[in-house]
């Protein structure tokens, strides 16, 4: 085979690839999961809606009886005014297992943050752990998160 | 002109694939995330796929452009009709560009290649491990198939110009630098990948107290680790070797060219020095196992081994060191095969001299700095330094350190060297006039000379600072006893290499002497110089643009046992 050919050849594969992942991305990406009803991962999910709606109350109520006995829905509101901004268009989370049994299970999360603007774009992935319990109201998160990141909170009394 | 064209295609060619091949690496990453390939259920819809697919497609349509137009250029000089094909397929710059982007293909495609393995053991072994998760295995895929897709068109470009003829200079060693380099890197990381394996066996076999691989997802997670970089880094090695025996064994001018090269032999030797350092280190490990309790240096190590933890760790060390032992005794058989396969006797000797004076090097170096620590410590001892008389006894973890040092080191330069000498007292003339011989004896001097001084400069420092009045740290003879250990054993290695060294100038200086007054044609020649030649001079004419280079190699290789072409 000629180069010229050979470079023609690998310039069709190219082009060819770009129109899939073009075609792809924009039609046949998977759109968001719905997850059954009363599981830890809609929990996680309605949880994660509640900040993307900028709704902090309805943010703090997906926390465990435990966490809301050590923060308030006061100083939960003052650390988000403090370190918020966490619903930002450039993340996408998702859940890849579930961990554990019964009513205490912990759930592997994978979060992508897009960052950087132009050719020096870059996609940054970083996994998380989410403690999560069964209580008479369903699943709530165990731990103190803002957002998914460990929230600086002061604990009662202390 | 033509060089500074090269110069400039060949590097716009490399830095517009590097864009090319992100962006494709991009583009694929983004097909496998869509698909939701090794990809976690979504939630929510703000994902970052449209903005990655932008990057991407930004990166393609500036890297395949520029990269097409500058690669399509070099490769038109190689077409039959042009008037440079041969120079340009011969060239040094093509080479290193070759070179570059095989070795850089490689080097990404077997890392993403072990992550992609080690993703698809670690889910068979159930592995739960947190560090599971930082797999990104639609990265790794898309890595492993850009990385694959590049190696395998540049190997294939390789072969294409190899096919056409003849190539010397920069063109033949350059690629063989990465043939080569790559194997070597690919052995030792493959033999290190083992031993962890080993590490992680023995563990399991006999778990230690506060072992690291308590946790059962960790342990499985280490375990896919190690085995998929065993077999990702077992397949290149394979693979390079195989070529690397193909080429040896053409009988065209790939083979003529290839055989004689020293990067094949520095490839042998420097996997038989790595080896021999690397079988007295885990020896060392597992003799120092043991003397470790013998010498009751457990206290200073704040540890108590079980014997379970004693077998392990033995066991263990040596299994490291048996792989690397294996893989010297199997170098050394190819190395010694092929020499005498080429020269039954001066190749093969030259072999011969290298590997044992380079194993000799090592089992000196090891052997003296233990028994100078050694020497240290029965000094301190003896004159009754604070070092030895501490509490902590940590004089009896030196002992256990360095005794396998000093027992090892000098059972491998006693063996390596007594061999050698085996060979001097055969035919002293030519091993005295061998460059190997001595290059070892100089580096012994050299080596034991720049110790001895350093040490004879801290014993002075002390003993002026003493008579000076000078206030100084730490208790005198503990301060000196190591210095003067080094010192000691430096000049004894110093005196034996210096008398040896002596020794072989007189011989070679009473040869030159008698050389004049022996004539006679018959006789052999003198030990280590060249047999005398008797030659005629011949031109080589060819047609406009001819590759002389080229030509030459072609007869080179035909020429008979024992009849040479030079250049005049």
């Amino acid at each position: 085979m000629s180069s010229t050919r050979s470079i023609l050849f690998i310039g069709a594969g190219i082009l060819a690839l770009v129109v899939l992942s073009v075609v792809v991305v924009l039609l046949v990406r998977r759109g968001p999961t719905t997850f059954p009803a009363g599981s830890p991962q809609a929990a996680m999910a309605d949880y994660l809606t509640a900040w993307d709606d900028d709704d902090i109350e309805a943010a703090y109520s997906f926390l465990s009886d435990g966490v809301h006995e050590q923060v308030s829905l006061a100083d939960y509101q003052q650390a988000v005014d403090q370190y918020g901004g966490y619903n930002q268009p450039n993340h996408q989370v998702t859940i890849d297992r579930v961990d554990g049994s019964g009513d205490s299970v912990t759930l592997r999360l994978t979060v992508e943050e897009f960052y950087g603007d132009g050719l020096s774009a870059n996609v940054s992935r970083s996994p998380r752990s989410v403690r999560m319990v069964h209580q008479p109201d369903g699943w709530k998160i165990d731990e103190q998160l803002v957002w998914l990141d460990p929230g600086p909170f002061i604990q009662k009394g202390a | 002109m033509q060089k500074a064209r090269r110069i400039y295609l060949y590097l716009l060619s490399a830095i517009s694939l590097g864009v090319l091949l992100t962006g494709l690496f991009l583009l694929l990453h983004v097909l496998l995330d869509a698909l939701g390939i090794g990809r976690g259920a979504p939630i929510g819809d703000g994902g970052t796929d449209r903005q990655q697919l932008s990057v991407a497609l930004a990166l393609i349509g500036v890297g395949f452009p520029v990269w097409g137009v500058h690669w399509w250029l070099a490769e038109r000089g190689l077409h039959p009709d042009a008037p440079h094909a041969d120079e340009e397929r011969g060239s040094g710059v093509r080479a290193l560009y070759l070179s570059v982007v095989l070795g850089a293909a490689l080097g990404f495609g077997a890392v993403a290649a072990v992550a992609v393995l080690r993703h698809l053991i670690g889910s068979v072994l159930g592995s739960q491990s947190d560090n599971l998760s930082y797999d990104d295995l639609p990265a790794s895929i898309s890595l492993l198939l850009v990385a694959g897709a590049a190696w395998a068109y540049h190997v294939a470009i390789r072969r294409r110009d190899m096919a056409g003829g003849p190539m010397t200079g920069a063109a033949a060693w350059l690629p063989r630098l990465y043939l080569y380099g790559a194997a070597l890197i690919t052995l030792q990381l493959m033999l290190s990948a083992f031993a962890d394996l080993f590490r992680l066996l023995g563990e399991v076999l006999a778990p230690a107290a506060d072992g690291a691989f308590s946790d059962a997802g960790y342990r499985s997670y280490v375990a896919a680790d190690d085995i998929s970089a065993v077999v990702v880094l077992a397949v290149a090695w394979l693979g390079h070797v195989w070529y690397a025996r193909r080429l040896v064994e053409d009988p065209g001018w790939r083979g003529a060219s290839e055989r004689p090269a020293r990067l094949r032999l520095a490839y042998f030797v420097a996997v038989i020095l790595i080896a021999a350092i690397v079988v007295l280190v885990r020896g060392a490990d597992a003799m120092r196992a043991i003397l470790v309790p013998l010498f009751g240096a457990t206290q200073a190590l704040d540890t108590n081994p079980t014997g379970a933890d004693l077998v392990r760790e033995v066991l263990v060390a040596l299994a490291a060191g048996l792989l690397w032992a294996i893989a010297w005794r199997v170098h050394l058989g190819w190395m010694r095969g092929e020499a005498l396969r080429q020269d039954a006797a001066e190749r093969s000797r030259f072999a011969e001299q290298l590997q044992l004076h380079l194993v000799a090097a090592v089992g000196l170096g090891f052997g003296a700095v233990g028994l100078a620590w050694l020497l240290g410590i029965t000094l301190d001892v003896l004159l009754g330094g604070g070092r030895t008389a501490a509490a902590d006894g940590f004089w009896h973890l030196e002992l256990a350190t360095f005794v396998p040092f000093a027992v090892l080191g000098t059972a491998m330069w006693l063996w390596a060297w007594s061999r050698a000498r085996v060979h001097y007292a055969a035919e002293p003339l030519r091993e005295a006039g061998s460059v190997v011989r001595r290059a070892y004896l100089l580096l012994a001097l050299a080596a034991s000379i720049l110790t001895g001084v350093a040490s004879l400069g801290v014993v002075l420092y002390r003993l002026f600072g003493t008579i000076l009045g000078v206030t100084l740290s730490g208790d005198t003879v503990s301060e000196l006893s190591t210095p003067t250990g080094f010192l000691i054993v430096a000049l004894a290695v110093a005196l034996y290499h210096g008398v040896a060294q002596r020794r072989d100038a007189a011989l070679r200086a009473a040869q030159a002497e008698e050389a004049p007054a022996q004539p006679d044609a018959s006789q052999a020649p003198p030990a280590g110089s060249e047999p005398q030649l008797v030659g005629r001079t011949l031109t080589l004419s060819g047609p406009d643009g001819a590759n002389f280079e080229a030509a030459i190699v072609e007869l080179r290789a035909t020429l008979p046992p024992g009849y040479r072409l030079e250049e005049g």
